[in-house]
């Protein structure tokens, strides 16, 4: 139902200028995100996938550059605004929070004023108004103590509690789309769990959509409504958490799952997935997963297999799968 | 019986942070380890598991003979070594190899790979420049890398094929003991398998032992015969890595495993999930070091630190919890 979206990516492009010629970070990427819903984005390391969180907000790292493509909140496209409108877009529409919030904080400033700097910055806010906000932003994200920890300098707190800043940062200001890139990677088990319920939580309470970035199988099938797997600057599937994990269609999702070790078995060997991840300036022929796949035939080192339809709420980019 | 091939007894290790320095008080003691004991015998695996600062890798290195401990004692094949001069351990340290987490950093960018994985045979001394050459090729078969690659440097690898590359390092001076610090935590998914697979493959070939650090359980479920779980600095419980993770014993080994995701079991329901963070090594905790964090304490946990003991119906299971016999766990 793409009415009801609340952000929609079209045929997204995202191209670097090396030395070496012209780079697809993202090559011809399409979503939608819903209210309320969480996406996930997955892949292992270079796919593209936090290339594309990224244009999202246009904070591409240069020398990246959108090449094509739209993104469109409501009716407009984020690509044709002016520099005024797009900071309107950040932090108010469309937040982010990263992997390692020790980075992304700034060491010199304590929390409170950091997180009431989103306020003041948006909607000039008063100072003691915006340092109430987020010492109550700080106790609705699960910190206890907020009034002290609010004076706390990022070193002060632990990487738990850092994410529990970056997350009430994001939020403080209501956005409806919160974008996670890799958010609980750098956290212990025992936190990472925590940070999982508070997002949760989170979205529950504000009906925020969250496009959730993460090479981690595990914590996407726990969080996830529906998941887009991303291989070489493509989507090569996008179904419902269930059914994805469930069912795979597609043979580089099912060589990932088949090879993760598991909890409920032990194997000798585990189905190794051959190769590696191509080099993005050197793609194969044809399809991108053709030279590390069991089911390729001559066909797919000639064709590019398109995203197709492939049953409820599913498509797969596969020529033996979906012809 | 043979003696473990290496076991530690009562170890203990504390750094102190260096305070105020003009009045010289020092600004607090960290325990890293307190009375760590554990046994890792010929041909087996020995997962170690913990969250950060837990102290897996401090114990490391001490099997690693890069630390020593402040007390306790360090076995290899039934000799005490942690009392011994530089010199007395030279020769048993080509037997102790250690692969670390990060590819990136854990070789030298400056040397080509073949010299890599020479380096501990000329530091060893062991053979002549002919036999350390055709042991560099040996070794490197072995790991899947071709005589080619012994000409080029680590950048022109990727992180998989430079782990090959710290395996095949390891591997060279013919260890009995491979130390594996988070060997694939640094990896994706498709390879972190490929280097498991051939890490258990080199096991059953050449017998060798592995000591595996990791703070992933489903790679320890994998890859580890006996597991020990740890937390600030004591091993809180430690079995057949069947039987712990299948009826684990430590209220904390239950907790990392509620909060391990699992594929496939649907969104998240929340509410087990284990509360607060892992307390400061600073903080003096009375009784049991996991009751600030513990759901069904009782009162001897807040003034008695519970021992290391078997399980009653398990005695190959050991637990340090007042409760570990109780039906509740």
């Amino acid at each position: 139902m793409p009415h009801e979206a609340i952000l929609q990516v079209r045929d997204l492009t995202v191209s670097f200028a090396t030395d070496l010629g012209v780079v697809r970070a993202a090559d011809g990427v399409s979503f939608d995100l819903s209210p309320g819903k969480t996406l996930a984005l997955v892949g292992e390391s270079g796919c593209g996938k936090s290339m594309t969180a990224l244009s999202l907000l246009d904070l591409l790292p240069s020398p990246g550059r959108i090449e094509s493509g739209e993104i469109l909140i409501g009716d407009k496209n984020i690509l044709n605004m002016d520099e005024a409108e797009i900071d309107e877009v950040r932090g108010q529409r469309i937040a982010m929070i990263f992997q390692e919030p020790m980075s992304a904080l700034n060491p010199v400033f304590c929390v409170g004023d950091q997180i009431a700097e989103v306020l003041r910055v948006h909607f000039a806010t008063s100072k003691t108004d915006a340092w109430d906000a987020a010492v109550k932003m700080m106790q609705r994200v699960g910190i206890a103590n907020a009034p002290v920890r609010a004076k706390n300098y990022p070193h002060q707190l632990s990487g738990g509690m850092r994410q529990r800043v970056m997350i009430a940062m994001a939020l403080i200001c209501k956005p409806d789309i919160l974008i996670a890139d890799e958010p609980t990677t750098a956290l212990d088990v025992t936190v990472q769990a925590q940070i999982l319920d508070l997002m949760m939580e989170m979205q529950a309470e504000l009906g925020t959509a969250i496009l959730f970035i993460s090479h981690d199988l595990g914590v996407v099938s726990e969080i996830a409504d529906d998941v887009m797997v991303m291989y070489a600057g493509r989507i090569v599937e996008r179904s419902p958490a269930a059914t994805l994990f469930g069912a795979p269609l597609h043979p580089y999702t099912l060589g990932l799952l088949q090879t993760l070790p598991r909890m409920d078995r032990r194997v000798a060997i585990l189905p190794a997935l051959p190769g590696s991840v191509p080099d993005l300036r050197a793609l194969p022929k044809g399809c991108r997963f053709s030279d590390r796949c069991r089911l390729a035939e001559d066909v797919c080192q000639q064709t590019d297999p398109e995203l197709k339809r492939a049953g409820a709420g599913r498509s797969v980019a596969c020529l033996k799968v979906a012809p | 019986m043979n003696a473990p091939l290496l076991e530690v007894r009562e170890l203990r290790k504390t750094f102190s942070l260096k305070g105020n320095r003009l009045f010289g008080r020092d600004a607090g003691v960290v325990r890293a380890l307190d009375d760590v004991s554990f046994h890792i015998d010929k041909g087996e695996t020995l997962a170690l598991v913990g969250e950060s600062g837990c102290g897996k890798s401090t114990l490391a290195r001490m099997a690693g003979l890069l630390t020593k401990p402040d007390a306790g004692s360090v076995l290899f094949e039934g000799r005490e070594i942690s009392s011994m001069s530089a010199r007395d351990l030279k020769p048993l340290r080509r037997r102790i190899q250690i692969v670390y987490q990060d590819p990136f950093a854990s070789l030298n960018p400056r040397m080509s790979v073949g010299a890599i994985i020479a380096e501990p045979l000329v530091i060893h001394d062991l053979g002549d420049t002919d036999a350390q050459h055709r042991r560099v090729f040996e070794v490197a078969e072995m790991v899947g890398l071709s005589a080619a690659d012994m000409e080029l440097y680590p950048h022109q690898f990727s992180g998989g094929q430079r782990q090959r590359i710290a395996i095949a390092r390891a591997l060279a001076p013919e260890p009995s003991l491979i130390i594996a610090d988070e060997p694939v935590s640094a990896l994706d998914v498709s390879i972190q398998s490929q280097i498991l697979n051939l890490m258990a493959e080199l096991q059953r070939r050449y017998d060798l032992t592995y000591l595996f650090i990791s703070h992933d359980l489903t790679v320890v479920r994998h890859l580890a015969d006996r597991v020990a779980v740890m937390y600030l600095g004591r091993i809180v419980e430690t079995g057949p890595g069947e039987e712990l993770f299948k009826n684990p014993r430590h209220p904390y080994t239950r907790a990392l495993l509620a909060a391990a995701p699992v594929i496939g079991r649907g969104k998240r329901h929340m509410g087990d999930t284990l509360q607060g963070d892992v307390p400061s090594v600073l903080d003096e905790i009375q009784g049991c070091p996991f009751n600030p964090r513990c759901w069904i304490t009782r009162a001897p946990c807040f003034t008695d630190s519970p021992e290391l003991e078997p399980v009653v119906s398990d005695p190959g299971h050991l637990s340090a919890c007042h409760l570990k016999d109780e039906g509740r766990l």
